[in-house]
């Protein structure tokens, strides 16, 4: 994801790096009460380096928990998770994710610029306000650094965390559905611009319980079923990239569509 | 005399309702929405004491009874270095006292929201202790503290610290849970996440304790005086009691009434000059 703009990304795997992502048989239990709830049961999943994927699946299947896992702001129950062969903990030191919440999370006192250098402000790197003037107008949002959140609409608040997020360079862009909150129009356009953003450069694990929105961003889609969280099934997006708007009118996406349908149907019945 | 008074009284009666009515000068007034938010309460303010007064002179009720806001006025009038003597003695208690509260609220506020243990041991208590009159341990701070400024401080600090440490407890503990998470996943130092979040964060709920704390520090101040003390307007209040003198009783009353107002206003401004973020928030969600 560098500021510069650069051809897309070619479709096939070979944009792809080694093994980044690895996870074997995880496990995450919760105790609520005196009852121990299965959030995780035996998963397994590799993402390799420049992969974009998506967990899908109906709220709460432990896709969110899986993320925060993978990012170490969750402790595990049982299994191994390694980020390019270390632990979490040292991915996490090297300071290797990004994350992008559902809610903006910005600091209502500082306006669009401060929001956006907070992470680089805490680990003292204060000199670095020409890289975030550069993001926030990558993220489209130039000419808005002084305003305040409360001047920006939903839309622009999740472009100001997204540039928070990518001020630190971080390797693998962890987003726990980034654009749920937002109305249709706006969430596919913050699709469309994440991609154009994302340019194929760095890894994304990205939660979605929205199908097309996993479509059209995603090289693969991880399916999970609810309660416990399971893989039921693992998807390749096979669509030429770059992507825009108009890859939604394929008859391919339509058939990936229907395909990851079935699967969460399937996986909601088993469910219950 | 007494007559013009009652004459000028009713001629700005007249002038407010004009305001009132008069869209010319009704705009005038909306162009200052501070104004236009005292002008309501004002006029009825207003109108309250016409009333009062009408009623006064109608009726022979004894000034020591009832007096006429036209004789406390006059009584300010003539009686304001005893009055502002006093003032002053009481503003020192309240902004004392309203300190020392606020100082200790926040102090205490900070262990309450970050640890469950001191939260569970110490919120009863400190709940249990808002339930004891202060009236009723005012006599015993004379007693420790002797009869100087010290257990008026006290009264009022007491008063003041309560509506603070829920409010900055509050506060403190009700930053967003992912934002935490962000901060610890780039590994931010406790007191990165006090002062650059928490800390600010909690602010506007802070100044909802400030405000309260700010009436109740007038309250504790007065108290801490009427028990032992040979000055200030509480006990200006007692002795003019004592002495049947109610209009020197209501002047003093007035004047008390006056340094709430003030004081609470003082708060808000202060709110709003160092939150304009949080000013801009609320309007963002009331359109």
């Amino acid at each position: 994801m560098t500021v510069s703009s650069r051809p897309g990304p070619s479709a096939g795997a070979d944009r792809l790096g080694g093994e980044q992502i690895v996870i074997r048989g995880l496990h995450k239990r919760y105790q609520s009460g005196r009852t121990m709830h299965s959030a995780l049961q035996d998963v397994n999943l590799t993402v390799r380096t420049g992969e974009f994927v998506s967990l899908l699946g109906p709220s709460g299947c432990g896709k969110t928990t899986l993320l925060k896992i993978i990012g170490g702001l969750v402790p595990r129950s049982g299994g191994d998770v390694s980020i390019d062969g270390e632990g979490v903990d040292r991915a996490l030191k090297a300071r290797k994710f990004g994350f992008v919440f559902q809610d903006p999370t910005l600091l209502p006192w500082r306006n669009v610029i401060s929001n956006a250098s907070l992470l680089l402000d805490i680990t003292g790197q204060r000199n670095q306000l020409a890289t975030v003037q550069q993001l926030l107008d990558v993220v489209g949002l130039k000419g808005f650094e002084g305003f305040m959140p409360s001047q920006l609409s939903g839309g622009m608040k999740q472009r100001v965390a997204l540039a928070r997020a990518l001020a630190l360079g971080p390797e693998i862009l962890l987003m726990d559905e980034p654009f749920a909150a937002l109305d249709a129009i706006t969430r596919d356009r913050m699709g469309e611009e994440l991609l154009r953003i994302w340019d194929g450069s760095r890894t994304v694990v990205f939660v979605t319980h929205s199908i097309p929105e996993a479509v059209l961003l995603s090289d693969r889609v991880v399916v999970l079923s609810a309660r416990p969280g399971r893989i039921r099934a693992d998807v390749a997006i096979d669509l030429p990239r770059p992507r825009s708007a108009e890859t939604r009118h394929s008859a391919e996406f339509s058939k990936y569509e229907a395909e990851l349908r079935a699967h969460i149907e399937v996986s909601d019945g088993a469910g219950h | 005399m007494a007559q013009a008074t009652d004459e000028l009284q009713a001629t700005e009666e007249i002038a407010a309702a004009q305001a009132l009515v008069d869209p010319g000068s009704a705009e005038m007034v909306a162009q200052e929405s501070t104004w236009r938010r005292a002008l309501f309460p004002s006029a009825f303010l207003l109108a309250v004491l016409v009333l009062w007064e009408i009623a006064s002179r109608a009726t022979d009720v004894p000034a020591y009874i009832l007096p006429a806001p036209t004789a406390i006025a006059d009584r300010m009038v003539r009686s304001w270095s005893i009055l502002w003597d006093h003032s002053v003695v009481t503003l020192t208690e309240i902004g004392i006292g309203f300190a020392m509260g606020v100082a200790f609220g926040l102090a205490l506020a900070i262990p309450i929201s970050y640890s469950a243990v001191v939260r569970n041991t110490l919120y009863p208590l400190i709940v249990a202790s808002q339930a004891v009159p202060k009236i009723a341990i005012a006599p015993l701070l004379v007693l420790w503290l002797g009869f100087d400024i010290w257990p008026k401080i006290v009264v009022t600090a007491l008063m003041v610290f309560f509506p603070v440490t829920v409010t900055a407890a509050e506060g403190f503990s009700s930053v967003d849970r992912n934002l935490l998470d962000l901060l610890r996943s780039v590994h931010a130092s406790p007191t990165q996440i006090f002062f650059r979040v928490r800390f600010p964060h909690a602010l506007p709920h802070i100044f909802s304790g400030l405000k309260i704390g700010i009436t109740l520090a007038v309250v504790g101040a007065v108290v801490g005086e009427w028990v032992g003390a040979d000055s200030g307007l509480g006990y200006l209040l007692v002795y003019a009691n004592t002495l049947l003198d109610s209009t020197l009783l209501f002047a003093s009353l007035f004047l008390l009434i006056a340094i709430g107002v003030v004081l609470f206003v003082l708060v808000g401004i202060a709110e709003r000059l160092l939150l304009p973020w949080h000013q801009g928030e609320e309007t963002y969600r009331a359109a």
